[in-house]
């Protein structure tokens, strides 16, 4: 498995259409943690991780792994970064397969021995409690049973940084809390660094070790779950943390 | 009243003839399934990947090539018929070539009438999910060339029936065939080109029976394509 200490976000930009979606956004997720990035709709979470995962080229800025700036690597290189780490989208596109060939993709991409990929894919169905439905086809599972899927399949890698992006957004409470289970489950083998986004701010504060603010594309806080929730520094961070809907104010005028 | 809208009298005619299905109605309907389903796969062999990379790659001039491969999924066989025929005539361009009236030059304009069809199919297939297959592809560790493979899979049924469509084309068109073929007696008459001979020579029974015989061929080659299609749908 890969291992990845750290990873260093350091004032990546992105725009889209002349219009500025991230803004010198910097922060670092550690191994072993669980970093959670919360914000409203559109504030460029999604962007962030595609820009980590590389499917987007930022216009400015450095990410850092090890002292490897991975936004320099070659289209090899950047395949090679994409098989150490997991990016699970906030609506998983699983193929036209049944449940356990979807979960096998990831490693027979990777052209692994077909008696490896049987007996991990196994393994993966039986920590995620997939066996029920293990032959059957995608389109006939739940938007539960779907995120399970994504993440299983995902994890099946057993990637040194793993990207949520909206892991539990519009499941039930049950596959939302077998889904935060198994990522502190994860979290307590502290070889994995988990990066995710929810803007379920309660969710946060149970499993995340390390949280930010993002709106607007700018990261207006970030720090250790403890500070962020109970004596945050900025004020909208404060408002939002207080359960107010942040809604057209603009993060970089002074607050 | 219905006598006189149609010859009910040809039909007992046509049944004996058919259910006698003789070797050299035999021979044709051969020759015709081969030709078409020749033409059909050299037509997927070009128009699937042609669909795949126009449905999935941006580029500039895009919906104006997209709307010429669609305008062309109707191109009128006769008129595929001629120009195949000025370049394959002895005073054309691929005359020195000596394929007209051959079986090759059927299968050249019958693949060129089914590419716009078949990539057509494709482009509007693949539009649909390509980016989020793509990313996903990407996301999971997958190379330029897998997400090529994922499209490919992942639209196989639809994929599928551009190629039957295709085929069907192919098996019933008439004008390309009677142009570039010759209706040359056991060298490259076609089960359609060989109906409109017979209506002419004064033989409806023929022509009609042979038209059944047509029909319940592609009627089976189709069923058994469907099949193949579910099949996979149930994978």
């Amino acid at each position: 498995m890969a291992t990845i200490d750290e990873i260093r976000i350091e004032q990546v930009c992105f725009s889209y259409d002349n219009k500025l979606v991230l803004k010198d956004v910097t922060l670092t997720a550690k191994k072993g943690r669980i970093t959670a990035i919360l914000g409203p709709n559109g504030a460029g979470k999604t962007t962030l991780f595609k820009v980590l995962d590389l499917l987007l080229v930022p216009t400015a800025g450095h990410i850092l792994s090890g002292n490897k700036d991975i936004l320099a690597f070659s289209s090899v290189e950047a395949t090679e970064w994409r098989r150490s780490i997991a990016f699970v989208l906030q609506e998983p596109y699983l193929f036209n397969l049944t449940v356990k060939k979807n979960i096998a993709v990831p490693l027979s991409m990777r052209k692994l021995p077909q008696s490896e990929i049987d007996q991990r894919v196994q393994e993966t169905i039986d920590t995620f409690g997939l066996k029920e439905i293990a032959e059957k086809k995608t389109h006939k599972l739940s938007s539960g049973e779907r995120k399970r899927v994504g993440l299983a399949r995902a994890l099946i890698t057993r990637p040194g940084l793993l990207i949520l992006d909206e892991p539990t957004a519009s499941i039930d409470p049950e596959t939302c809390y077998m889904i935060e289970k198994l990522l502190l489950n994860k979290r307590s083998e502290g070889k994995t660094i988990i990066l995710m986004s929810t803007h379920d701010m309660f969710q946060a504060k149970r499993i995340a070790d390390d949280a930010g603010l993002l709106h607007k594309g700018v990261l207006v806080e970030f720090g250790p779950k403890s500070r962020f929730f109970d004596s945050p520094r900025n004020d909208l961070t404060r408002r939002f943390v207080n359960g107010e809907i942040l809604i057209d104010h603009d993060p970089s005028s002074p607050s | 009243m219905f006598k006189h809208l149609f010859r009910f009298d040809l039909l007992p005619g046509c049944i004996s003839m058919m259910v006698q299905f003789n070797s050299d109605m035999f021979s044709i309907l051969w020759f015709s399934v081969g030709v078409s389903a020749i033409a059909a796969a050299i037509a997927a062999a070009i128009g699937v990947p042609l669909g795949i990379f126009l449905g999935m790659k941006e580029f500039k001039g895009k919906i104006v090539i997209v709307n010429i491969t669609n305008s062309f999924m109707g191109f009128p066989p006769v008129v595929m018929g001629v120009i195949v025929y000025l370049f394959l005539s002895s005073a054309g361009p691929l005359g020195f070539l000596h394929l007209l009236y051959t079986p090759t030059a059927i299968i050249i304009a019958q693949s060129l009438l089914c590419i716009p069809i078949i990539s057509g199919i494709t482009i509007s297939a693949v539009t649909n999910h390509n980016k989020k297959i793509a990313e996903t592809t990407l996301a999971l560790g997958g190379s330029r060339w897998d997400i090529y493979e994922n499209v490919f899979s992942e639209n196989l049924i639809q994929i599928l029936s551009g190629i039957m469509v295709g085929f069907g084309q192919s098996i019933s068109e008439v004008g390309a065939s009677l142009i570039v073929g010759g209706n040359i007696s056991y060298y490259t008459q076609t089960m359609t080109t060989a109906i409109v001979t017979y209506t002419q020579m004064g033989r409806p029974d023929l022509a009609l029976s042979l038209g059944l015989i047509l029909i319940t061929a592609s009627f089976f080659i189709i069923l058994t394509l469907t099949f193949i299609q579910m099949k996979n749908r149930k994978r």
